[in-house]
């Protein structure tokens, strides 16, 4: 299994007002993301791997690595849970 | 939070924030069924001239355009969009740029071939089919063409059983308004989402025959009492505020007409710019058109500021403003209308 994900390109999605929005119209489904969700969001227009988003994270807000590396996790599971972040 | 709930919280943004959320783009006004109730142009009458349609090299741009300034729901309409030469690649190049999209239909073109292939869209958010009756005689005459029934309901089987979400919109008017229940009950029975649209408005050729069409006060009363009385209710506070009277046109909804016209919605070709002279963004954010749209209060509504049957209300400015040229204006069946909710609700 990779170690790097990205998000599902086949998935509409818009950013407004700075937070990303993705829709699943399979399910019917909206997510509105946070800042910092939708910061990550962006970062995986291309294959990132966790070390990846975490450097992105911790450049962006102040936040310590370690933290930030949960939060990236966190996030990671979620998102390919709903289906929204794929293996790349 | 729900879907339902942050989609409510999108389009509060856009409304707020003026973000063009959805818009619509009609394709063409050919069409291949010549409905009576029409808003395009008389289908009686020979197509009367215009520009040339928007070409595939003039829609990428928009597009890109579009996803700039905020949309996400883009809609195709026409005329029948489908019967559009290039639909296909219209579809492929929006859903390549993450629009969620949305096609309007007669639904008659849904053959398997295209069903399978609409199936196949990443991003497509939903069809909805236009219904005029619950058999094939009413609806047939309608739209004037036999047979069109049928191919209209098989094909809107035909995707549902896809797992596309296909809805039917039902137009009430003067040749159905007796098989409204029926129409229902047919959705209802197939398990189709529909919505029930009582509203007919002029044409944008400026001829007023579609509204020969539309129901009578004594038929709405029949309705409202039967088979629509679930949609009696009030649409607005007691008192409504100036953004509890307006409408998303402007802020959170746009349209782009088939040869470019860009307009507050779909349903008032107000015309604000053209994509041919500007781009859509700047049109958005620079047209007088649209910036007087989005700075009116109540009180602009001459006649609809004192009136009392605001919290009723189901004005439109489309059939406003194509009766009287005046987006603030007033459209009588509408005002009718609301006396009628009002006093059903008082029951």
């Amino acid at each position: 299994m990779s170690d790097r994900f990205r998000r599902d390109t086949t998935l509409p999605f818009q950013e407004i007002q700075g937070q990303a929005v993705i829709v699943v119209p399979a399910r019917r489904e909206l997510h509105e993301l946070d800042e910092a969700a939708s910061f990550l969001w962006r970062q995986l227009a291309a294959a990132r791997s966790v070390p990846d988003l975490v450097a992105a994270l911790c450049g962006e807000f102040e936040v310590e690595a370690d933290a930030a590396e949960s939060d990236v996790r966190d996030f990671l599971k979620e998102l390919e849970g709903k289906g929204l972040v794929v293996r790349a | 939070m729900s879907d339902c709930s942050i989609l409510d919280g999108l389009n509060a943004r856009a409304y707020e924030h003026c973000i063009p959320l959805n818009v619509t783009l009609e394709l063409t006004l050919r069409c291949n069924i010549r409905c009576t109730h029409c808003y395009n142009f008389d289908r009686d009458q020979p197509r009367p001239a215009s520009g040339p349609e928007l070409s595939l090299d003039e829609i990428r741009p928009l597009m890109d355009d579009l996803r700039r300034a905020g949309t996400l729901f883009l809609t195709l309409t026409g005329g029948e969009a489908m019967a559009h030469p290039r639909f296909w690649e219209i579809c492929d190049e929006a859903a390549s740029r993450g629009f969620a999209l949305s096609v309007l239909t007669n639904g008659t073109l849904l053959t398997d071939a295209a069903c399978e292939r609409l199936a196949r869209i990443p991003g497509l958010w939903g069809v909805s089919v236009s219904v005029y009756g619950a058999v094939a005689s009413t609806h047939d005459g309608v739209t004037q063409v036999a047979g069109s029934f049928e191919r209209t309901m098989s094909g809107s089987r035909r995707l549902r059983a896809r797992g596309v979400r296909t809805a039917l919109k039902f137009i009430v008017m003067k040749l159905n308004a007796a098989e409204v229940g029926a129409m229902i009950a047919m959705a209802d029975a197939e398990g189709f989402e529909y919505a029930v649209d009582p509203s007919i408005t002029g044409r944008y050729d400026g001829t007023s025959g579609s509204l020969d069409t539309r129901v009578d006060a004594a038929a709405l009363e029949d309705l409202y009492k039967g088979p629509l009385s679930g949609f009696v209710g009030p649409m607005r506070p007691e008192n409504p505020g100036d953004d509890d009277f307006k409408c998303n046109c402007a802020r959170g909804n746009a349209a782009v007409s088939s040869t470019g016209e860009v307009y507050p919605c779909i349903a008032t070709p107000l015309r604000a710019g053209s994509v041919r002279e500007q781009p859509f963004g700047e049109i958005w954010g620079t047209s007088p058109v649209f910036r007087r749209i989005r700075g009116l209060r109540i009180a602009d509504f001459k006649t609809c500021a004192p009136c009392g049957l605001k919290r009723w209300c189901r004005r439109s400015p489309g059939p406003a403003y194509l009766l009287t040229g005046d987006y603030t204006g007033v459209d009588p069946w509408t005002c009718a209308e609301a006396a009628l909710l009002k006093q059903l609700a008082s029951k």
